[in-house]
């Protein structure tokens, strides 16, 4: 099915081609979320709802980039209000379990019995990670996790973000320079002990 | 080479971007800084779980799962095929009718009482109301990336 006869199918409300649609796109959405968000999980829900938003934009979808390319877009777009929502949430949770570990001590420690140290050593360096990614200015954000993580290559970057390729080179280098100064610290508290 | 280089090029060390000779001259100084050499073994842990990270798959199940939620959204009766105007014009309206009933509560409060401290404090309600209730509507569904190309 080439592009323009799967958008017509899709405005057409056809099944075949909605079916088109996810198997052939499902990887690069869900893979992209979850680049994005850090959890497979949260990354295969979000993506139904963006699978949703693609039918009902598509009409809205102006052909100057590649459907790929638009696809790439919306994700993004979804993932990092998703990612909005959940540092949102994320206060209201944290605080809850506060006073939940504050009146309740002896059931917080059964909640993982089966975590290993290398397990929590990893878990604990992805959240590192991830949150010292969050940290940075949105467009730096979108392009390094989109080039480091997604391998998308500079000229892909400049189509989905709408920005020419010297602005790409510029943010991901500035991205890195960040990480870095993020991350570092972390390795200083090692040092010490 | 000192320190601040190392740190200023750890990325790029990383991912081999940098020239031969800069390379060299990291080795070099890494073999013989110890702090160095802890926060390059560190750092390339975050290296190595990116490498991780981009290998994770998913649930070989979510294609189906996918297209269920599509059918069962275009099977729900009213779903979400609310004409645009509609998805606009009900905030709008909510909107609407509460700034025009604080305009008549504090328009007949002020033909009442004409004292210009009650009117700012209803000035202040309406700003409140607008920036919290009315202007957050929109926050949630901003595009980051334009989608009109
Ligand atoms: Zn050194």
């Amino acid at each position: 099915m080439t592009d323009p006869e799967l958008i017509d199918g899709i405005l057409q409300r056809d099944r075949n081609a909605f079916q088109y649609l996810v198997s052939h796109y499902q990887k690069q959405v869900i893979k992209t979320a979850f680049y994005f968000l850090g959890n497979m999980e949260d990354a295969e829900d979000l993506s139904q709802e963006i699978f949703l938003d693609i039918i009902h934009s598509m009409k809205s979808f102006k052909q100057s980039s590649s459907l790929s390319t638009w696809i790439y877009r919306i994700t993004v777009n979804k993932s990092l209000n998703q990612l909005k929502k959940q540092q949102r949430k994320g206060i209201a949770v944290r605080l809850e379990s506060f006073f939940r570990v504050q009146t309740d001590n002896s059931k917080s420690h059964d909640a993982e019995p089966y975590v290993t140290a290398a397990d929590y050593e990893e878990k604990e360096k992805r959240e590192l990670l991830h949150s010292a990614i969050n940290r940075l200015p949105e467009n730096q954000r979108i392009a390094f996790v989109l080039n480091k993580f997604d391998d998308q290559s500079y000229k892909q970057i400049s189509e989905i973000m709408n920005i020419g390729l010297p602005a790409v080179e510029s943010l991901i280098h500035r991205a890195k320079i960040n990480l870095q100064k993020h991350l570092i610290p972390q390795f200083s508290e090692y040092q010490k002990t | 080479m000192d320190c601040k280089q190392i740190t200023d090029n750890l990325f790029a060390f990383h991912e081999g971007t940098i020239p031969h000779e800069l390379h060299y001259s990291i080795e070099e100084h890494l073999s013989s800084c110890a702090s160095c050499a802890k926060l390059n073994a560190g750092f390339k842990k975050y290296c190595d779980l990116i490498d991780i990270e981009k290998e994770a798959e998913p649930n070989p199940f979510a294609t189906t799962r996918i297209l269920q939620h599509i059918e069962s959204a275009f099977n729900r009766p009213e779903s979400r095929n609310t004409p645009l105007w509609l998805k606009i014009m009900q905030p709008v309206a909510i909107a609407f009718a509460l700034m025009s009933g604080i305009l008549i509560g504090s328009y007949s409060a002020k033909t009442r009482d004409s004292s210009t401290g009650h009117v700012t404090a209803k000035t202040e309600q309406i700003q409140f109301l607008k920036s919290d209730f009315y202007i957050t509507e929109f926050t949630d569904e901003d595009r980051i990336l334009d989608l009109n190309n």
